[in-house]
């Protein structure tokens, strides 16, 4: 950047926690995997970078990590509910099992699926995280869908997490100290959870984007984006390089190319095609004197040629796992494909990918029972299918899936749903998540829940957040390669939450 | 194949001054166009400098415009003409006439809506979206078209993101939630385009919806017992986005720096805080007696002046000053010791507001700050700072000791020399002809996508299918990463600084530039996903010949608009390919303002030469629809000058 850059310090935000520092861009540059940094972020941040660095001498260097985004906020405590002696506090503060109650039952038909809590507390899923396509045949979800890979330690849930600026206390949220703008509103708790940064509603980038900019040298030098989106573009994926690929489920490999383009023009299918193609492509190899005409003109022809490479990519991986007809499926398909087509060469050449794909609304004022039910069977549908993916493409250590949703709903009641809260539980699934545990804080009361001596609840169940996303985050970026010494670029709230207990999730 | 010659540099190398200059930066040879006689040759020329400027001021020139403007440049010369044009759109507003269509967004929503018999507050995903369709209508038919398009311009400086108002609930006032976005347009942005920005500062302050997206509304003074302080949301913003930026600016635009160097910071975050303590007070506008009581989006906020802070328990620090200082200046309005529910206490409050604004106003970055940020959204990327600064001195003073009046900044940015510097247009002879040279680089401009679309419906004739010939469209996000009213967040759609990968990132800029990088904001949206989409809508729309937009769809209704394109005459100019060189010449003259090279002329020419050169009608289409497309997509084109 030249030194007498007028307007330069607006390209890169307000915000210094927005600037990509000095270090981290040259980083950027520096080898796949490097550990240059290891100055103190915590010291339980720092074990897991070390882990992860052994876990990078030897086998495939592959890391993929998708997000599951669960839109319009996760009634997540019928997710993931009490049984046993705490289960009756739970049914009492969702109003009961039946008049509008939101509760589901302990046992007899559809009830909560029993497991193992931590300290010998019996938990109980949703009774359809139970559910998976028929004949999928895995080992590792045993016919069980969600609850199989828990159960087999592939999957781990972590509780009552949400986003913090620092640990928050009642009394810190009722001085209104420190919290996140917008408390409660859908679209600043989505920003929240994809950009980390929950003071600011402004803020343009993503975490995933950030750790993107920083592990991009990882891959083959590519137009293809490392971060590739099945919904969209998204502020979690974008970063300052790196910006989100949208691709689909459509046909032909799911990058949407330009309509009708053939390399070479001769061989398109018919004489109005060869005319645009050769027009197309006269126009764009033309050599262009103004910058910003030269610019433009090799950025339309890498985004033609990316689309192109990447659909042929995508189609010559075979994929023979079994996945629901609907486009929550599919789309966890797809991205088992392009994990399938990751390989240099004939593929993508990444050694390093970001998934982002949504699933919902969950925004269930109204409907909650039968529709949340329809939205679970969905989730475990997906997810035990594109487990089984990720173990027939042998990338099943490589591989991490996890959870993010606006928000938690309040536990009580309104009658036939329940309203915005904050704090929920959230799962992590993978063959290097360490599973079948509930990490962070389960209030062992929902009735009166309390952390460290004093309520969470702030009125109707809406729970103040006892692990942070970032604690959450930190523990998925550094599984992903992102350096002790980087971490705080990427979350820069974390240092905030260094006291915290690890939640050991990989 | 290069598309500069230099020898165009030995035929003017007599000109010394014009050498050196030309030595300094590119220039391009871009078009040519055939002239019958010298007399034509000075009737094309005037119709390119008419396209040229119809394409910075309104939102696309159509044929009819093109030749009025032009017949005027050539009885009383280019300056004067456009004068008198910027004039027509000034007084087109101030007495409207019945035979032009000088609609505000909200009229342009309600007679739509009215048509359809759909009310503001039905319950359906759809129902914001008139605000989008009415956006395109106006943008499309509307006479104020200067207006319309600089008041386009402010939309991206005093951002609202439309995607956080989308409830059709109906609030205090009766109307739908959302409706308050487009009041928000024609109260804060259309009302205030050929008015003043003072007047826009407090009209944006006192808008509920920016009272919501930037959440002073329900703003309370600070409680020091309970650690509670003011939100400084639109504190910051209104300084950093709205009129002062983050760094000490000259007159011209470019950043002063003290004694080491380093950037001089506007404001500290206790200006902010102070700043923040000022925006207190602001309520939903209904009849509740204290701070609450319903949502009212539609109707500017009311004061209540007991939530407003009176300089007393105002900080957490012991000792500090009462007043509100902020920006070198303390505010003076005297505060009672209690404020009450009253008119004389709210007409206080407001009077402090007032005295803040103007804070704000005179601080001499506002002049700089946005002409750079209104000649970006209108004429160019990169302004020198010669033009910042003319610019700059009338936003300062209109020339009638008036401060900020837009009427004169505008037709100070459109009347600028450095306007028309990007491409010169010159008449030669034998044969006669006119040729087109574009400079390039510092001189050019992405045209904004949203743009580019208007440009080429106005531009080809178009018709609606729907009642009183409203022409609508609406989401195009995805398509091309611009929609109205769809801002993903303050920062608009794209930052002023922003730099695409590539050359563009290590080029020096010249020593007239305000800054030495060169930016090109409007590459931001455009990814490797946008641009194919972008290209292949206009394939869709060109092989067709309409636009078809489902509008609304659900509670029993299916609202449809075709928007169809009358391109017989085009089709009749190709119907033999030696028509072929005639039409690109129209289509440059009213698409790219004269802009498109031989060159580019030669690859669709050849193309078609190729693949359609029979003289029957699939052929002639062909010709016709790629012809459409490669020139609308070509990057001679896509760059402005």
């Amino acid at each position: 950047m030249p030194p007498f850059s007028g307007f330069t310090a607006m390209q890169f935000n307000r915000n210094s926690v927005d600037r990509p520092s000095r270090r981290a861009l040259l980083k950027t540059v520096a080898g796949c995997g490097m550990m240059s940094n290891m100055s103190l972020v915590s010291a339980f941040l720092n074990l897991h970078a070390t882990q992860a660095l052994a876990d990078g001498a030897g086998g495939e260097d592959h890391k993929a990590l998708v997000c599951v985004f669960l839109e319009g906020g996760n009634d997540s405590y019928n997710m993931l509910a009490p049984k046993g002696t705490e289960y009756n506090d739970y049914l009492s503060v969702r109003g009961g099992l039946t008049n509008g109650g939101i509760a589901l039952p302990a046992d007899g038909t559809d009830s909560l699926l029993d497991i193992a809590g931590p300290a010998g507390r019996p938990f109980g899923l949703h009774p359809r995280l139970g559910d998976e396509v028929p004949q999928l045949n895995s080992a590792a979800t045993g016919g069980n869908g969600v609850r199989g890979l828990y159960n087999n330690s592939k999957v781990a849930f972590i509780a009552n997490v949400g986003s913090l600026i620092e640990p928050t206390t009642k009394a810190t949220y009722d001085a209104r100290s420190n919290l996140p703008v917008g408390l409660f509103s859908h679209s600043d708790l989505q920003r929240h959870w994809m950009s980390s940064v929950p003071q600011d509603r402004s803020h343009l980038k993503g975490w995933g984007g950030k750790m993107a900019d920083l592990l991009q040298s990882c891959n083959d030098p590519s137009t293809i984006s490392m971060n590739i989106s099945l919904s969209g573009v998204n502020k979690f994926q974008t970063g300052t390089l790196v910006t989100p690929y949208a691709i689909d489920t459509g046909s032909a490999g799911g990058a949407t190319g330009v309509s009708n383009y053939s390399p070479i023009p001769a061989q398109a299918t018919n004489n109005r095609y060869r005319a645009f193609n050769q027009m197309r492509q006269g126009l764009l190899n033309q050599t262009y004197d103004d910058l910003l005409a030269k610019t433009l003109a090799q950025s339309n022809t890498q985004s033609m040629e990316a689309a192109l490479q990447f659909n042929t990519a995508i189609n010559s991986v075979t994929l023979n796992t079994l996945f629901d007809t609907n486009s929550f499926s599919q789309r966890l398909k797809r991205i088992a494909q392009v994990i399938g087509a990751r390989a240099s060469g004939t593929g993508l050449g990444q050694r390093r990918q970001v998934f982002f794909v949504k699933l919902g609304s969950f925004d269930h004022h109204a409907n909650l029972l039968s529709s949340h039910s329809n939205f679970m069977q969905i989730l475990s549908n997906g997810l035990s299918s594109f487990y089984q993916a990720t173990v027939e493409l042998g990338v099943e250590n490589n591989v991490v899936t996890f959870t993010a949703s606006d928000f938690a709903r309040t536990l009580t009641s309104n009658g036939q749903g329940s309203d915005h809260a904050w704090g929920g539980n959230h799962l992590v699934m993978g063959g290097a998540v360490s599973g079948g545990k509930i990490a962070g804080h389960y209030p062992t009361s929902l009735k009166t829940p309390t952390f460290q001596g004093s309520t969470i609840n702030l009125g109707q169940g809406r729970l103040i957040p006892t692990t942070s996303v970032d604690q959450y985050n930190a523990e998925l970026a550094t599984w992903f390669g992102v350096s002790s010494g980087d971490l705080t670029d990427v979350l820069p709230n974390l240092n905030n939450f260094s006291g915290a207990t690890p939640l050991n999730l990989l | 194949m290069s598309h500069c010659r230099l020898s165009f540099v030995v035929r003017v190398a007599g000109f010394i001054l014009v050498l050196a200059t030309m030595l300094s930066s590119q220039h391009c040879i871009a078009g040519t166009f055939a002239a019958a006689s010298s007399s034509d040759a000075r009737v094309i020329e005037s119709k390119i400098r008419a396209s040229h400027f119809l394409s910075k001021a309104t939102f696309g020139p159509t044929e009819a415009k093109i030749n009025s403007l032009a017949t005027r440049i050539r009885q009383i010369g280019y300056r004067r003409a456009c004068g008198e044009w910027i004039d027509q759109q000034f007084n087109i507003v101030d007495n409207p006439s019945s035979n032009e269509i000088v609609r505000g967004h909200v009229e342009t929503v309600t007679a739509i809506m009215t048509k359809d018999n759909i009310t503001n507050t039905q319950n359906n995903a759809s129902v914001p979206r008139y605000r989008n369709q009415a956006w395109w209508d106006t943008a499309l038919r509307n006479d104020d078209q200067l207006r319309q398009r600089f008041a386009w311009a402010l939309s991206q400086i005093f951002v609202i993101g439309g995607e956080s108002f989308t409830n059709p609930d109906p609030d205090f006032s009766g109307s739908g939630l959302w409706m308050g976005t487009v009041r928000y347009y024609d109260e804060v942005l259309i009302d205030n385009a050929f008015g003043n920005y003072r007047d826009l500062l407090t009209a944006m302050t006192y808008s509920p919806i920016m009272g919501n997206y930037l959440s002073h509304l329900g703003n309370r003074k600070a409680n020091v017992a309970s650690q509670r302080f003011p939100d400084e949301n639109y504190a910051r913003e209104i300084m950093q986005l709205f009129s002062i930026g983050l760094h000490q600016l000259q007159i011209d635009g470019r950043v002063n720096r003290d004694q080491n160097g380093e950037l001089i910071p506007t404001y500290d975050n206790e200006d902010i805080k102070a700043l923040a303590r000022l925006f207190t007070g602001f309520k939903n506008n209904n009849a509740a007696t204290n701070f609450y009581g319903p949502t009212n989006l539609n109707q500017p906020m009311q004061i209540y002046p007991p939530e407003h802070d009176n300089n007393r328990n105002y900080s957490e620090v012991a000792g500090a000053p009462q007043q509100k200082r902020f920006l070198g200046t303390t505010l003076t309005t005297v505060m009672p010791a209690t404020l009450s529910n009253n008119a004389a206490n709210v007409q206080l409050v407001k009077d402090e507001i007032t005295e803040g604004l103007d804070v704000i106003f005179n601080h001499p970055n506002v002049a700089p700050f946005l002409s750079r940020l209104l000649i970006q959204r209108m004429v160019k990327s990169n302004p020198s700072r010669a033009y910042v600064r003319r610019v700059a001195t009338t936003f300062t003073n209109n020339g009638a000791g008036i401060r900020g009046d837009f009427r004169a900044v505008i037709k100070a940015i459109l009347l600028d020399p450095e306007v028309t510097r990007g491409q010169s247009i010159s008449r030669k002879r034998s044969p006669d002809r006119v040729e087109v040279i574009t400079r390039g680089t510092e001189y050019s401009r992405l045209r904004e996508p949203l743009l580019r679309v208007t440009a080429m419906i106005r531009a080809l004739e178009p018709t609606s299918d729907y009642a009183d010939g409203y022409m609508m469209i609406r989401n195009t996000a995805a398509d091309f990463g611009q929609e109205p009213y769809g801002a993903p967040s303050v920062f608009n759609f794209y930052l002023p600084d922003f730099q695409p990968p590539g050359e563009i990132n290590g080029y020096r800029t010249s020593p007239q530039s305000v800054s030495d990088a060169l930016y090109a904001p409007e590459f931001q949206v455009m990814d490797a996903v946008v641009a194919n989409k972008t290209i292949n809508k206009y394939i869709s729309w060109l092989r067709t010949q309409y636009i078809d937009t489902t509008l609304y769809s659900g509670n029993g209704y299916l609202f449809k608009n075709r928007i169809t394109f009358n391109l017989s005459d085009e089709l009749a100019m190709v119907a033999s390919p030696a028509g072929v060189p005639a039409l690109l010449e129209q289509l440059d003259l009213r698409l790219c303002n004269g802009t498109l090279s031989e060159e580019s002329k030669t690859v669709i020419t050849t193309a078609l030469q190729a693949y359609a050169n029979a003289t029957n009608s699939t052929d002639a289409r062909i010709r016709l629809d790629e012809i459409l497309i490669g020139v609308i997509n070509s990057p001679d084109c896509m760059i402005e000058e």
